[in-house]
C-alpha cells in the first residue's frame, strides 16, 4: 500500500492543517489521511502508486508542506472480525472501543513492542496495522500466536 | 481408587452425573467436575495436605478461598511443576496431579518434624541471634541449611512448557467481585450505560453465595447469581472475567490482574495457561466481600480445624461433610449458620461461643440437637495428624471431635483500596478493619465495607453501581429493583483476638499458619522492642507468607494491642502492597521468552543470507549476517577469505541496517550545518561527504555520510546502532534550539535497502548492472552520488568506501532489495563476487583505520580520533565549544593509534591496557587501551587500533598490551591508524 508520512514546512503548519485537518478519516480522492503528530499526517492509498499519490497531494499542499515516501518501509496487515480487537489487545494499551476509536480513526501505537499504526479506514472492527517492514515476520508470529485461540 | 466416604448423598454445585480421578502423593482419588483439589481431598476423608513452613508441623485444609495458608500444594511435573497452589483454587480436571510439600520422606512421616521439638531454640527473629559464629558459616553452613528445612516447594529447573499471554482492557466501572454487591453495582453500572468489567476469582459466580444455603428472590443463592451473571454476559457493554485474581492497584487508575485459563482444562491446545491484565478503569467498586478470621487458641493449627465459613461451603457448594462430629467455635452469630448446615446434613454439632449466653442473638436459629456451650473457649485439642477431641475452659469439659468449625469474625478485603497508600480505619461495631477511598475514583459494598447483612449488601451493591455510573459521565434514570433476602443473622462479633493465655495450655496457639508464627513470637517481639506493627511484622515474618496475611494480620494486631493495653485504633496497620496473592512468573513474561522475549528485526535481504548459509550476529534488534562459512570453514577461514575476496576482487555486504533520515526545505543544510562538525549547505548536488556529530559536550556523538540529493533535499546515513538516538538529538535540536529553521526530516531507514560493492572490481561489475548512470571514474568520482535502474528498478548509486577499496553503496526501495541483491550477484558471478559479513567489513575498516562503535565511546574528542581537522571554524555547530575546554583539547589525550604485535603470531585482547614498564603497577600506569583488535589477512598478523596517550607522537614506540584478568602480557609497536592504503588511492581508482 501506498504510504506517505507529510510534515508542514516552518510557518505553513496553519495552512497546511486546513487542508488536510477536512479530510481526516475521509477516504477522498482513494487517499485516507490521519494525523501523526503535531503538524504531520499520515496517508494511505490503496489504488494509487507512490507517483500519484504525490501528484494528487502536491496539487493539494503546494508550499505548505514536504511529502517522504514510506511505502516501501511498511507493510500493512489487516485483521478484521468480532474478536479483531481482543487479539490486538493483547499486544497493545489501545482502547478499541468504538467511544474511544471510532471508525474512521487511527493511532500510533506499539504492538507487543513493536511501533505501529493501526487505522479502521473501512469501518468498526476492520484494522488496517502498518508496521516497518523488518518487523513484518516477528508482527505476523506474534499476531499468529494471539490469534491461536480464536482460531 | 478411593471411595468419597465424606460426599454427602446430595446437593452442591457439583456435577455428579460424571465421575473424574486425581492423584494426591501418587494414591488415587475420584472426585466430581465442579471440586476443587481441596473439596475432593476432603470428600475422600483426606484432611493432612501439608507440613508448615518452619516446624514442619502436619497441616490440613484450613479454608475454601484464596486465603489458603496451609493446603499448599505442587502441581503437574517436569518443567510445568507448579509449586505452593492454594489446595482450595484448584478446579479439579480428570487427571490431575498434585502433591504435598515440605515434607521428607512422606507427608505422614516427616523426619523434619524435629524442628518442631526444637522450637524452644528457633524463636522469632533467631536467625538474627544464632548462627553468627563462625563468620564464614553463615553463606556456606547455616543459610543454606535452615533454607533447605524451611520452606515451601521446589522449582523446576526445566522451561515452562505452556503460553501465557497478556492483554489490556479499559473500562469506566471495574467491579472487583462477584458477589451479590459487585453484581448488583455490575448490574446498575451496566444498565445506566457505563463500561463495566466484573471479574472475579472464582469459576462460579455469587462470591459467599456459593458457600451458603440461603435464597434470594426465592431462588437458592448460587441460582440466582448465576441468572444475573447471565444477564450481565448478555450486554454488550459487559465483559467479565471469571477466575480472574485482581492482585495489584497502582496509579493513574491502573489495575493487574491474572486470569487462569486453562488451569482447569485436561487439555489445551488452544488457549493459555494463564494471562495477565492490564485493566485502565475509570472507576473502582471493591466488592472482593471479606475473609473469615481464624480463632487463636492452643493447637489451632491442626489438620481437622478450620474455618466456619470454610465448613459451610464445603457442605452447600460441595456436597461434602468435613467431620461427622463437630464443634463450631465462634465469637459471633455468624458461625451460627455453620452449626445448622453441618446439622442439618447429618452432624453431630457443638456450638461453643467464647461470649456470654445473653450477647447472642441467634440462638432460635440452631435445631435442638446442636448442644450449646457459653463463655467457654477451646484450651486444647487432642490429636496429632488430625483433630480427636478438644478440652474446654474454663469448665473443663471434654469434647470428642474430628472437626473444629472457627470463626473470629470477618475481615473486609481491602487490599485495592490500600495499594496506592491510603491506610484503613477501625470500625468499632464489626471489630474490623475498614476503607474509604479519599477521592472519587473508589468506593467499597458489601463485605469489603463490613458490611454483613445481605439485605443491607444488596442494597450497597445497587448505590455503588448507580453513583460510579454516573461519577463516569452516565445518566441514572427510574428506580432500582431490590432483591429480597433471606435474613441473616445479627454478626453481635465480641472480639476474641486470642484466647485468654490463663485459659491455654501448654500447647502453641498459632496466629499466622504459613509461616508458623505464634503467640509467643508476638510476644517475644513485643519484649524485645519490636511492638510497633511494621516492626513485628518484620521481626516474627508474620503477614509475609503467600497469603500475605490474609487471616493473620488483624489478630496479630489485636494481640499486639493487648500487650501494650492500648485498643487496637492505635497500633495501626502495616501497609498493602500489591501482589495481593502470587502471581506465576510466566503470566507476568507472557509472550516475551526465548525468541519472542523481543522483536527481531530482519533486512529484506535476509531469506538470501539465510540460504547462503550465513551465521547471524544481533545488532540491536537487526539480526545481521555475521560470516558465509563454506563446507568445511570456521569462523576465521570464512572471514579471511572473504576479506581477501574483496581486497583481491570484489565483494558485496547488506547495510541495510544503517538509519537512514531524509531531510527537506530550504534550510536543510542549515540545520545539517549545525548538527556536523563540518559543512553541508556549499556541498554540491549529487555529492557525498563524511560527517561526525558531536554531543553537547564535544565528544563524539555519531558519524555517517551525508549526501545531497537536490537543492532542498539532503539524505543522512547513522550508524545502526544509534538510528533512533540520531533522529531524537535532531528533533530536539529543531524544536528547542531552532525552531526557525524550514526544514522537515523523518527516518526513513525502513524505506531503503542498502548494500555495498566493493573491491578493486566494484566498477566493472556494477557497471554490468546499473543503467542510466555513468560510472566511469570522470562521470562518477570518489563521493559522487547518481540514480540509475537495475533491471528497471530505481536504484541509487553513492560512491563511498569504508572498506578503503574502490566501492559503491547502492539503496533501492525496500521492496526491490532482494532483487536488485540477487541481480549484483549476478552479475558479479564471472568476477567471483563474494558475499561478506559484518565481521569480514570490522576486519577492513580496521586495516583502513576507520572508526566505529568501540572507538565512538562517548569518551573521545574528534581531536582524539584523528578527525580534528574536520571541524569547521567558520560556522557554529553543536559541541564545538565544548570541544575546545582545555582539558579535551591539552596534552595527555588518549589519541587513536594503530598497534601490531612484535612477535607476528600473538594476539591481543580488546580492552586490555597498554603500559611502557611492566615493573610498575597501580592504577595510573594505563597509557591507554585496545580497542579493536582483528586479525588481518592482508598483513598475516593480528592488528589492532587503540587509544593511547599522546598517542599520535608515539609511532615506532614499543608497549605492552596487558590483560591482568587473563594474565596476558603481549608486546606491541604503535603503528599508524591507517595499515591499508594511507594515500587512499584505492578509493579514488
Amino acid at each position: 500500500m501506498t504510504q506517505f508520512q507529510v510534515i508542514a514546512r516552518k510557518g505553513k503548519s496553519i495552512a497546511f492543517g486546513r487542508k488536510l485537518a477536512p479530510l481526516e478519516g475521509v477516504e477522498a480522492d482513494g487517499l485516507f489521511i490521519c494525523a501523526s503528530g503535531p503538524g504531520e499526517y499520515w496517508v494511505f492509498a490503496e489504488k494509487l502508486c507512490a507517483c500519484d499519490v504525490e501528484t494528487v497531494l502536491g496539487k493539494e499542499l503546494g508550499e505548505t508542506a514536504s511529502l517522504f515516501d514510506q511505502s516501501h518501509g511498511r507493510i500493512v496487515l489487516r485483521i478484521e472480525g468480532p474478536c479483531a480487537a481482543d487479539v490486538l489487545a493483547k499486544g497493545t494499551a489501545l482502547d478499541f472501543h468504538p467511544t474511544a476509536f471510532p471508525a474512521q480513526g487511527a493511532a500510533h501505537t506499539v504492538i507487543e513492542h513493536i511501533p505501529a499504526l493501526v487505522a479502521q479506514r473501512t469501518g468498526l472492527g476492520c484494522y488496517d496495522i502498518s508496521v516497518s517492514r523488518s518487523y513484518g515476520l516477528s508482527f505476523i508470529t506474534w499476531l499468529t500466536e494471539a490469534g491461536r485461540e480464536f482460531n | 481408587m478411593s471411595r468419597q466416604s465424606n460426599r454427602l448423598p446430595e446437593g452442591g454445585l457439583i456435577d455428579r452425573a460424571r465421575s473424574i480421578s486425581f492423584t494426591f502423593d501418587g494414591r488415587e482419588f475420584d472426585a466430581h467436575p465442579g471440586d476443587t483439589l481441596a473439596s475432593a481431598l476432603l470428600a475422600n476423608g483426606v484432611h493432612l495436605t501439608g507440613r508448615s513452613f518452619k516446624y514442619h508441623r502436619p497441616r490440613g485444609i484450613y479454608s475454601a478461598g484464596p486465603e489458603e495458608p496451609n493446603a499448599l500444594v505442587t502441581l503437574g511435573k517436569g518443567g510445568r511443576t507448579e509449586p505452593n497452589t492454594p489446595a482450595t483454587m484448584v478446579e479439579v480436571y480428570d487427571g490431575l496431579d498434585a502433591r504435598s510439600q515440605n515434607r521428607w520422606p512422606s507427608l505422614k512421616f516427616d523426619l523434619l518434624a524435629v524442628n518442631s521439638l526444637l522450637k524452644p531454640f528457633f524463636p522469632a527473629g533467631f536467625y538474627y541471634k544464632t548462627f553468627m559464629w563462625p563468620r564464614s558459616f553463615w553463606y556456606r553452613l547455616y543459610e543454606p541449611m535452615i533454607r533447605r528445612a524451611a520452606g515451601l516447594g521446589t522449582l523446576a529447573n526445566e522451561s515452562d512448557p505452556d503460553r501465557y499471554e497478556k492483554a489490556h482492557a479499559h473500562c469506566d466501572v471495574l467491579v472487583v467481585g462477584a458477589g451479590p454487591a459487585g453484581l448488583m453495582a455490575a448490574r446498575e453500572a451496566a444498565r445506566a450505560g457505563a463500561k463495566v468489567l466484573l471479574a472475579d476469582d472464582q469459576p462460579l459466580p455469587g462470591g459467599h453465595l456459593t458457600g451458603e444455603n440461603i435464597d434470594i428472590d426465592g431462588k437458592p443463592g448460587a441460582a440466582w447469581a448465576g441468572g444475573i451473571a447471565d444477564e450481565l454476559k448478555e450486554m454488550e457493554n459487559v465483559r467479565v472475567l471469571t477466575r480472574t485474581c485482581l492482585y495489584g492497584r497502582y496509579d493513574g487508575m491502573t489495575f493487574g490482574a491474572v486470569e487462569r485459563v486453562g488451569d482447569h482444562l485436561a487439555s489445551n491446545s488452544t488457549l493459555p495457561r494463564q494471562r495477565s491484565w492490564i485493566i485502565q478503569a475509570k472507576h473502582l467498586i471493591n466488592a472482593a466481600g471479606a475473609i473469615e478470621r481464624p480463632l487463636v487458641f492452643a493447637g489451632n493449627d491442626r489438620p481437622g480445624v478450620m474455618l466456619a465459613g470454610a465448613a459451610r461451603a464445603y457442605v452447600n457448594r460441595y456436597g461434602v461433610l468435613p467431620g461427622r462430629n463437630a464443634v463450631v467455635f465462634t465469637n459471633n452469630d455468624d458461625a451460627y449458620r455453620t452449626a445448622c448446615d453441618l446439622a442439618a446434613a447429618g452432624a453431630n454439632v457443638t456450638l461453643v461461643d467464647s461470649r456470654s449466653a445473653d450477647k447472642s442473638r441467634s440462638r432460635a436459629i440452631l435445631p435442638e440437637s446442636v448442644e450449646t456451650q457459653f463463655g467457654q473457649c477451646i484450651s486444647k485439642v487432642k490429636g496429632r495428624s488430625h483433630v480427636r477431641g478438644l478440652t474446654l475452659a474454663p469448665s473443663g469439659i471434654e469434647i470428642a471431635c474430628n472437626l473444629i468449625c472457627v470463626s473470629g469474625g470477618w475481615t473486609p478485603s481491602i487490599h485495592l483500596l490500600s495499594h496506592i497508600g491510603h491506610r484503613p480505619e477501625w470500625h468499632e461495631a464489626t471489630s474490623s478493619f475498614v476503607m474509604r477511598e479519599p477521592g472519587d475514583e473508589a468506593c467499597t459494598a458489601g463485605g469489603a465495607a463490613a458490611t454483613f447483612d445481605l439485605g443491607r449488601t444488596l442494597r450497597e451493591g445497587v448505590a455503588a453501581g448507580r453513583a460510579a455510573a454516573k461519577a463516569c459521565g452516565c445518566r441514572v434514570s427510574g428506580k432500582a429493583g431490590i432483591p429480597k433476602a433471606d435474613a441473616l443473622p445479627d454478626y453481635a462479633i465480641e472480639p476474641l483476638w486470642r484466647v485468654p493465655a490463663a485459659m491455654t495450655k501448654a500447647q502453641e496457639s498459632f496466629v499466622d499458619f504459613q509461616n508458623d508464627v505464634t503467640v509467643a513470637d508476638l510476644e517475644l517481639a513485643q519484649r524485645e522492642g519490636f511492638g510497633h506493627a511494621e516492626h513485628a511484622k518484620r521481626y516474627t515474618t508474620l503477614g509475609m507468607a503467600t497469603d500475605q496475611g490474609k487471616l493473620a494480620n488483624v489478630n496479630a494486631l489485636g494481640i499486639l494491642a493487648d500487650l501494650q493495653g492500648r485498643p487496637i485504633a492505635e497500633t495501626g496497620t502495616t501497609t498493602f502492597r500489591p501482589l495481593t496473592s502470587p502471581v506465576a512468573f510466566g503470566a507476568i513474561a507472557g509472550q516475551e521468552r526465548g525468541s519472542a522475549y523481543r522483536p527481531v528485526r530482519h533486512s529484506a535481504m535476509h531469506s538470501w543470507h539465510e540460504n547462503n548459509g550465513a551465521v547471524f550476529t544481533q545488532a540491536g534488534l537487526w539480526l545481521r549476517a555475521y560470516y558465509y562459512p563454506r563446507e568445511g570453514e570456521d569462523f576465521s577461514a570464512a572471514v579471511k577469505r572473504e576479506v581477501l575476496a574483496v581486497r583481491s576482487s570484489v565483494g558485496m555486504v547488506d547495510v541495510s541496517t544503517l538509519g537512514k533520515i531524509e531531510l527537506k526545505g530550504p534550510d536543510a543544510g542549515t540545520f545539517l550545518d549545525r548538527l556536523y562538525i563540518n559543512s553541508f549547505s556549499k556541498m554540491k548536488v549529487n555529492r557525498a561527504r563524511y560527517g561526525v556529530m558531536l554531543r553537547e559536550d564535544g565528544m563524539v556523538f555519531d558519524d555517517g555520510t551525508v549526501s545531497r540529493l537536490g537543492d532542498e533535499h539532503y539524505f543522512i546515513t547513522v550508524t545502526t546502532a544509534n538510528a533512533s538516538g540520531v533522529m531524537q538529538h535532531m528533533e530536539f535540536c529543531h524544536q528547542v534550539h531552532w525552531p526557525e529553521l524550514d526544514v522537515q526530516f523523518c527516518t526513513v531507514s525502513e524505506a531503503w535497502s542498502a548494500m555495498a560493492v566493493a573491491g578493486p572490481n566494484a566498477r566493472d561489475v556494477l557497471a554490468s548492472a546499473v543503467e542510466g548512470l555513468d560510472l566511469s571514474n570522470d562521470a562518477f568520482p570518489f563521493m559522487a552520488v547518481g540514480e540509475g535502474t537495475i533491471r528497471g528498478v530505481p536504484v541509487w548509486v553513492f560512491r563511498i568506501s569504508f572498506s578503503g577499496e574502490l566501492a559503491y553503496e547502492v539503496y533501492t526501495p525496500a521492496g526491490f532489495g532482494l532483487g536488485v541483491w540477487q541481480t549484483i550477484m549476478e552479475a558479479g558471478k564471472p568476477l567471483g563476487i563474494t558475499a561478506y559479513g559484518t565481521e569480514a567489513m570490522t576486519v577492513m575498516r580496521t586495516e583502513k583505520g576507520h572508526v566505529a562503535g568501540p572507538e565512538l565511546d562517548g569518551r573521545t574528542t574528534a581531536a582524539d580520533l584523528g578527525l580534528g581537522r574536520m571541524m569547521s571554524l567558520k560556522k557554529d555547530f553543536i559541541g564545538r565549544w565544548m570541544a575546545g575546554r582545555s582539558g579535551l583539547e591539552g596534552a595527555g589525550r588518549l589519541q587513536l593509534v594503530g598497534l601490531k604485535p612484535v612477535g607476528k603470531s600473538e594476539t591481543f585482547r580488546m580492552g586490555a591496557h597498554l603500559v611502557n614498564d611492566l615493573g610498575v603497577t597501580g592504577v595510573d600506569v594505563s597509557q591507554g587501551h585496545v580497542t579493536t583488535c582483528v586479525y588481518s589477512p592482508v598483513y598475516g598478523h593480528y592488528i589492532g587500533l587503540a587509544v593511547l596517550k599522546n598517542g599520535r607522537g608515539r609511532s615506532g614506540e614499543t608497549l605492552h598490551v596487558v590483560s591482568p584478568l587473563h594474565n596476558e602480557v603481549v608486546e606491541v609497536e604503535v603503528v599508524d591508524p591507517v595499515f591499508v592504503d594511507p594515500g587512499g588511492e584505492k578509493m579514488r581508482v
